[in-house]
């Protein structure tokens, strides 16, 4: 049991008091809900899981430190501003890739700028954006995010750049 | 999900390949044993961070924010909409119709944007997932640091694409116009 769990298992548990204290099911609907992603989630979960495994014997780690880690200068932050568009899939395929990266030794600015560049800018959520926002506001949102990627994993290294992880 | 299970066994089946090519099965078996490992670790923390992703979609009141949201304009608009964002419980296909509907409704291009960027990068229900697997620390540092995006979106919107409200008001018409067609 690490501090992780400890905290999310509380902020868990005071969720669930809240919950608990309006008396109309809600606990019950909530922690339902949690079990229903969670199946549904699983064999995504799983072979996330085995891709980051294999991600971490199959990529060289020597690759990933000259062009992600902290050697890398800011190259990295380059990249991976940019490689966040094309993780093309959910949270539960794209952070298990990221965590093996960041073993491998990718720097704190490349996975800043990794994570905020999926978050904003990835291709999966085109479609979407195009159909239900519309194309106008689609360009424009991408012109306005287009070099956040890039100040998120500057200011990370900036300032957390001698952190560990 | 089905495609997404396609995709991820294709790109598991490729990586076998590849660690097998570099170290034949010993290789291959490891990175799996590395995968069943990081789940074993992270499984605690991953049945909290469900448990609490659940409970938290129940607590917030979907109808109370959208009747607040979707009216909000001007700097009070922004500033609602950044904190906002973060709050709207759902993957795109839920929260982007929600957003689309107050297109035209007087929230304006900056409040939207404001919105998507806000659910983009501060999505309280991915917060335990993305802690689960970077750890809490890179976690924090990301929201932290991207804490402030929203807004500036939003500002960026106001300053350079102060049509975009108005645009976006003939878009959400076409699109009403065309679902009623699709209704007859």
């Amino acid at each position: 049991m690490n501090s992780q769990t400890i905290l999310l298992g509380s902020l868990a548990l005071l969720a669930f008091l809240i919950a608990l204290r309006r008396r109309d099911g809600s606990h019950k609907k909530g922690l339902q809900m949690g079990a229903k992603v969670f199946y549904s989630y699983l064999p995504v979960l799983v072979l996330a899981f085995f891709l980051a495994g294999l991600l971490q014997v199959a990529l060289p780690t020597n690759l990933v430190r000259s062009w992600l880690g902290a050697e890398s200068g800011w190259r990295g932050i380059l990249v991976g501003s940019f490689a966040g568009w094309l993780f093309a899939a959910g949270p539960y395929a794209v952070f298990p890739i990221i965590a093996s990266m960041m073993q491998s030794g990718a720097s704190i600015g490349t996975v800043v700028a990794l994570s905020t560049s999926w978050a904003l800018l990835s291709l999966s959520k085109l479609p979407y954006e195009l159909a239900i926002l519309g194309p106008r506001f689609t360009l424009t949102l991408k012109i306005v995010t287009f070099l956040m990627p890039l100040l998120a994993g500057f200011l990370a290294q900036l300032f957390f750049g001698a952190m560990v992880m | 999900m089905k495609k997404t299970i396609i995709v991820m066994a294709l790109a598991v089946a490729v990586l076998s390949i590849l660690a097998y090519l570099q170290g034949g099965t010993a290789l291959v078996g490891e990175g799996f044993l590395i995968g069943v490992r990081m789940m074993w670790n992270v499984l605690p923390m991953l049945v909290a961070a469900f448990a609490l992703s659940g409970l938290v979609q129940v607590l917030v009141n979907r109808e109370k924010m959208s009747a607040i949201l979707g009216k909000s304009s001007g700097f009070k608009g922004m500033l609602l909409g950044s904190l906002g964002g973060g709050f709207l419980p759902g993957g795109p296909y839920v929260v982007y119709p929600l957003i689309s509907s107050f297109m035209g409704t007087g929230a304006d291009a900056a409040t939207i944007m404001a919105l998507v960027v806000g659910k983009s990068l501060l999505d309280l229900a991915r917060l335990p997932q993305e802690a689960a697997f970077l750890g809490t620390k890179v976690t924090a540092v990301r929201y932290g640091i991207t804490f402030t995006f929203p807004l500036l979106a939003a500002i960026l919107t106001k300053i350079f694409f102060p049509n975009l409200t108005e645009e976006l008001a003939r878009f959400r018409e076409q699109l009403q116009q065309r679902e009623e067609v699709a209704k007859e």
